[in-house]
């Protein structure tokens, strides 16, 4: 909302400099976006006599009119105007003026006569007039004038955010300038008056009370050719509205002014009686901005003896609608019902300044009194030729009655203050305090309890006035919840390993999760409004997050990629919503190309890390190769992963991206997790650190030929299965292939915690340990 | 005797003439073989000395006996200097160009928002909040309803929030449904001390929105609990997470499920508080909404507002972020661009290492 100085000033006479107003306003929680000055450019726009009005030597259509300026220079200025003769007053802008338009003027040359500057028509310096060319100036201004001075300066226009809250009366004026002239101290004019309606009958039947309890008409008529005051074109200007029309503007204007919507009718175009009713079946109307709405039993409606005139609070019909020549008007002013209006706004997007009023719920005395500010304004500046028949129907609600509690306000605030001094700033805001009564102001629908109350004694005070203080109640730490934990060691594991963590959005589609093609087993949740299709359901799989994050940084650039990220995929179940959290992680594989050369990359870093992850969680992972790997990995280089809690619950899949998938994301080798992130069933083994043993420690390596297909797991197996206690590590420390086939290297170290080892036992652990393997073929290479 | 002298003289000089053209230990050893090994000339002389009478036999076993500490002593010297010699000529071999660059560590990182979010967690702990979470696609009853957001509100309207091909169901437009959840779980008990991080969605997408973000939500709830209190906790959290010197001012706002509502604004980081672009003039900057537990949402945690009373906030975790990392773009968070991320790792906890 637009906020102008000087429109409030008419409320405050003595209204502060606009920054001290700014202030004001900002204590009682209205955010001032913008603060800007108004009408600078009118500053340039000289009020001139004209002297001499001569044809053009060369243009028949065309006029030298000489003029004198306030300085008592005479200028000669080229016009095509059909007014402007010896003894008016006009408006003159010298170049360099800039016309509402936004166009600059200059100094022209018509047909060899030079002209600086331009004569102004009304529209041409932003104000509507009297009809002619040439804006002639009537009042008793001295030449010399600027267009400013008549305006009396230039005004300060404050760009609002209400919260809806506020929305609900800060629309108006006259509420702002209430409760800033109460925080302030500022005094106020204020005059709520109803207007003295008459008892015409036959006039207006209102059908549903509830829809609309108080509802008055007023005939007037406009004095023929008025023109709407400029200091009023000058507010609705500031505040960036468009005079159309006297009685539509000094409409426009009481809705702003006091945050009543009021509506004219051209009183030739109605058939009376006006009725107050929800709309039939089949009913139409055809609205002011042209569109035909096809009117259902929801809408409230305004209609005469043909049918629908108006949407009521809404949108007024065109076919009643004020037109440039109308001066016999039949004036609305009502109080509707909140909701039915918001139902309408709301089902036909019709955002109007009235809808934006009536749906928030508006002053229903000020419906009462309304229309003596038209007549009022009306008549100051002689816009009015006379007042016809008036009636209205229905009662002012009762003012609403909460209980007052200051105890509670003074616990919500945290502050000691007196009764009286609760009391004061609740009257000031124009609450009425009684006893243990308050009595909420008729504009004021959203307060319904002492937190209401309690929130506009801080506003009244200020939030400043109130002292902050820790609370005092029972100290307890702060805790985690072990799965949240859980999460958090996980990610520092993985970023300690050496991986980047990467935020993704849950956002996908079904064509982004197609490139992986990876099965999940899950069926994806949409999104019934998604901003666009390829976010059109929460993701079912974490892993194509990543990979698209891959192919972002691959497309900008070659260069090695280690990232993980721990987060929640989706799936509904039937009715149900099934939530996740998974851990991803994608590594390039591509040699890197750098002296000194670093170790060559292998899908065995990304297998390393997760068992060293595994190691430190607590993790019970059975990572093995089974028959079947899904599609998009390298089926001779991947892992199922399962937890040992957990067998057949899916856990995951380590392996290289089978390459046709990886081109679908920018990539050639690529080292791909997925798995979910279960917390342990068991928490991290605890107990007590082991002493080093005191004895020698004695390395047996054993350079073994191993037949396919045995893999280096069995070899494993196969010496843990020997029980030995000494072993104290098995290693393979080295693989290559010969005429024999497969070789494998592996250290053996035996140590006792009781004995130095003699060779003898070492050589008969190796000899037990050799004779488990060769049951599957493994023996020493010669 | 005088021949005997002589013939040291002549041994020495000898000696020492071989030794100064000796290139490396072989021939250093050769050397003291030749004069010192069992067989060698100045070990026989010595033999022989049995067969000299007892009074030259000593004088004579002293000469020899330094003449032969002499030929240790500089044998002994040669050869380290030959040693010194041989390692220089092998280690300068060995030179390499130490300009070339080093091979790097690998080292992972933290997202920026995980390093922000748990930034302020760690703060709120410390003074005694407890972390508790609520599912990212969440109940219209938990999101909307249950925090007096009726049906018909604004807030409820398409634009702004995500619905799903669930009934009734909802992306969660705020942590917020985490108060209901968290109030149900302390079953009445007080007090009530909690945090809620979390992902929220808003239908929202420009140059300072983006439909997906976090959020911290934060409620305490006991006897007593008023504004003051609400004012004192944010400030020293805020302190505490942004720094001693940042000042705070609270203003007036609203939120459905608060009243009274306020704002909290911190010193702008751009100017200082002077007033600049990004502070539009102001100074400040909003940082967090936040407001005494409205009764309607107090109820439906199971709480009586007659009896109870308590405070709520919520902050942007992105926001905070590109306070704490001094960033311009809240995009580059989501965007993931590893060359963007690596430049974090200066930072330690938002301040720079």
């Amino acid at each position: 909302m637009k906020l102008s100085h000087r429109w409030l000033s008419r409320y405050v006479p003595d209204l502060p400099s606009p920054e001290r107003v700014a202030v004001v306003l900002q204590q009682l929680g209205i955010e001032v976006a913008a603060m800007e000055p108004w009408g600078e450019r009118l500053r340039a726009i000289e009020l001139v006599e004209v002297v001499r009005r001569d044809p053009h030597p060369r243009a028949d259509r065309l006029y030298l009119v000489s003029v004198r300026r306030g300085s008592g220079e005479v200028l000669s200025v080229v016009t095509g105007a059909s007014n402007g003769f010896p003894g008016d007053r006009l408006w003159y802008g010298p170049a360099g003026t800039v016309l509402a338009d936004g166009h600059v003027l200059g100094v022209r040359d018509f047909r060899g006569v030079t002209s600086p500057g331009m004569l102004l028509s009304p529209e041409e310096a932003g104000f509507s007039a009297e009809p002619g060319d040439l804006w002639v100036w009537r009042q008793a201004d001295a030449v010399g004038s600027t267009l400013l001075d008549v305006l009396r300066g230039p005004d300060w226009v404050y760009d609002l955010e209400l919260t809806p809250n506020l929305a609900i009366y800060y629309q108006s004026v006259r509420n702002i300038a209430h409760d800033a002239a109460a925080v302030a101290g500022w005094t106020m004019n204020d005059d709520r008056e109803p207007f003295p309606f008459g008892q015409s009958t036959g006039l207006l039947r209102v059908e549903s009370r509830a829809d609309c309890p108080l509802y008055g008409l007023v005939a007037l008529d406009l004095v023929p050719g008025a023109v709407t005051p400029l200091w009023m074109q000058a507010l609705l200007r500031a505040t960036g509205q468009r005079p159309i029309h006297p009685a539509v503007d000094v409409t426009n204007f009481v809705l702003w002014d006091c945050g009543q919507p009021l509506h004219a009718f051209d009183r030739d175009r109605v058939v009376l009686p006006i009725a107050v009713r929800r709309a039939l079946p089949g009913e139409s109307l055809t609205l002011l901005d042209g569109t035909v709405a096809a009117l259902t039993s929801a809408d409230l409606v305004i209609a005469d003896g043909h049918g629908p005139i108006a949407l009521a609070g809404v949108m007024g019909g065109a076919e009643s609608a004020i037109r440039p020549d109308t001066t016999r008007i039949l004036l609305e002013s009502a109080h509707f019902s909140a909701p039915v209006v918001f139902r309408t706004l709301r089902a036909r997007q019709l955002p109007t300044d009235a809808a934006l009023h009536f749906g928030k719920g508006t002053d229903a005395v000020m419906a009462a009194a309304a229309p003596a500010r038209v007549l009022a304004v009306m008549a100051a500046d002689g816009l009015l030729a006379g007042v016809g028949d008036s009636a209205i129907l229905g009662e002012v609600p009762r003012q609403r009655v909460i209980p007052f509690e200051p105890e509670t306000i003074r616990t919500l605030l945290g502050v000691a203050w007196s009764d009286e001094r609760v009391s004061l700033a609740l009257e000031r805001l124009g609450f009425g305090v009684a006893r243990d009564l308050v009595t909420i102001p008729s504009w004021r629908h959203d307060v319904e309890g002492s937190a209401d109350l309690a929130e506009e004694v801080a506003r009244y005070y200020g939030l400043d006035t109130i002292l902050p203080r820790l609370p005092r109640m029972a100290a307890s730490p702060g805790k985690r919840e072990p799965e949240q934990e859980f999460l958090e060691r996980l990610r520092d594991l993985w970023a300690q390993a050496g991986y980047w963590e990467v935020a993704t959005r849950t956002f996908s589609s079904e064509e982004r999760e197609r490139t992986l093609n990876r099965p999940t087993g899950r069926q994806p949740l949409q999104l019934a409004n998604p901003l666009r299709n390829e976010e059109s359901r929460l993701r079912t799989d974490l892993l194509t997050s990543l990979l698209e994050v891959f192919q972002f940084n691959r497309s900008r650039r070659d260069r090695p990629i280690a990232m993980f990220e721990v987060a929640s995929v989706f799936a509904r179940e039937g009715e149900r919503v099934v939530e996740s959290v998974e851990l991803a992680v994608v590594e390039s594989l591509d040699p890197v190309e750098q002296f000194p050369h670093g170790p060559r990359p292998s899908i065995y870093d990304l297998k390393g890390a997760l068992e060293w992850v595994a190691a430190q969680l607590g993790w019970e992972l059975s990572l093995s190769v089974p028959a079947q790997i899904p599609a998009f990995l390298h089926p001779g280089r991947s892992l199922a992963i399962a937890f040992t809690h957990d067998p057949q619950g899916g856990g995951g899949w380590l392996g290289e991206l089978r390459p046709r998938t990886a081109q679908g994301f920018q990539g050639r080798r690529v080292a791909v997790l997925t798995m979910r992130a279960d917390r342990p069933a068991s928490p991290r083994p605890r107990g007590v650190m082991a002493h080093p043993s005191r004895f020698p420690e004695i390395v047996r390596d054993l350079s073994l030929v191993v037949p396919e297909p045995v893999t280096f797991d069995e070899v494993q197996t196969r010496i843990g299965r020997t029980g030995s206690a000494d072993l104290r590590q098995t290693r393979l420390i080295d693989r290559f292939e010969g005429d024999f086939g497969v070789s494998l290297t592996v250290r053996l170290t035996f140590q006792s915690d009781a004995e130095t080892l003699t060779d003898q036992a070492v050589e008969e652990e190796v000899a037990h340990i050799l004779s488990e393997l060769a049951g599957v073929g493994v023996v020493l290479r010669q | 005797m005088q021949s005997k002298t002589s013939t040291d003289g002549r041994w020495w000089d000898w000696f020492e003439e071989t030794l100064r053209t000796a290139r490396d230990l072989p021939a250093i050893q050769s050397l003291r073989y030749q004069w010192l090994g069992k067989r060698g000339q100045l070990t026989v002389a010595m033999k022989e000395l049995a067969q000299l009478p007892a009074e030259q036999r000593r004088l004579r076993g002293q000469q020899l006996n330094q003449l032969r500490q002499r030929m240790v002593e500089a044998l002994d010297i040669r050869q380290r200097e030959i040693d010194i010699e041989t390692e220089a000529a092998l280690l300068n071999g060995e030179r390499l160009d130490m300009t070339m660059p080093g091979r790097p560590p690998r080292v992972g990182l933290l997202h920026p928002l995980t390093r922000a979010r748990r930034r302020i967690e760690d703060v709120l702990l410390r003074m005694g909040f407890s972390l508790h979470y609520g599912p990212q696609v969440e109940s219209e009853w938990y999101n909307f309803e249950a925090l007096n957001i009726p049906a018909g509100h604004p807030a409820r309207d398409m634009q702004d929030s995500f619905f799903v091909d669930v009934p009734n169901m909802v992306l969660r437009t705020h942590t917020s449904p985490v108060q209901i959840r968290a109030m149900q779980q302390h079953q009445g008990r007080l007090p009530v001390k909690v945090l809620a991080p979390g992902v929220v969605y808003r239908r929202d997408d420009d140059a300072t929105h983006t439909p997906m973000f976090q959020q911290v939500e934060g409620l305490v709830i006991d006897h007593g609990i008023g504004l003051a209190d609400l004012k004192g906790t944010l400030t020293t959290m805020v302190r505490e997470v942004l720094g001693e010197r940042v000042e705070t001012r609270f203003r007036s706002s609203y939120f459905p499920f608060t009243e009274p509502s306020v704002e909290m604004d911190v010193t702008c980081a751009a100017c200082g508080g002077v007033g600049c672009r990004t502070c539009k003039a102001t100074g400040w900057v909003e940082i967090l909404g936040s407001g005494m537990v409205h009764p309607v949402v107090l109820a439906n945690g199971g709480y009586d507002a007659s009896v109870v009373s308590g405070f709520a906030f919520g902050l942007g975790i992105e926001r905070l972020a590109m306070r704490l990392f001094g960033l311009d773009d809240l995009r580059l968070l989501y965007q993931n661009d590893l060359q963007f991320l690596q430049q974090f790792i200066r930072w330690e906890g938002g301040r720079q290492a």
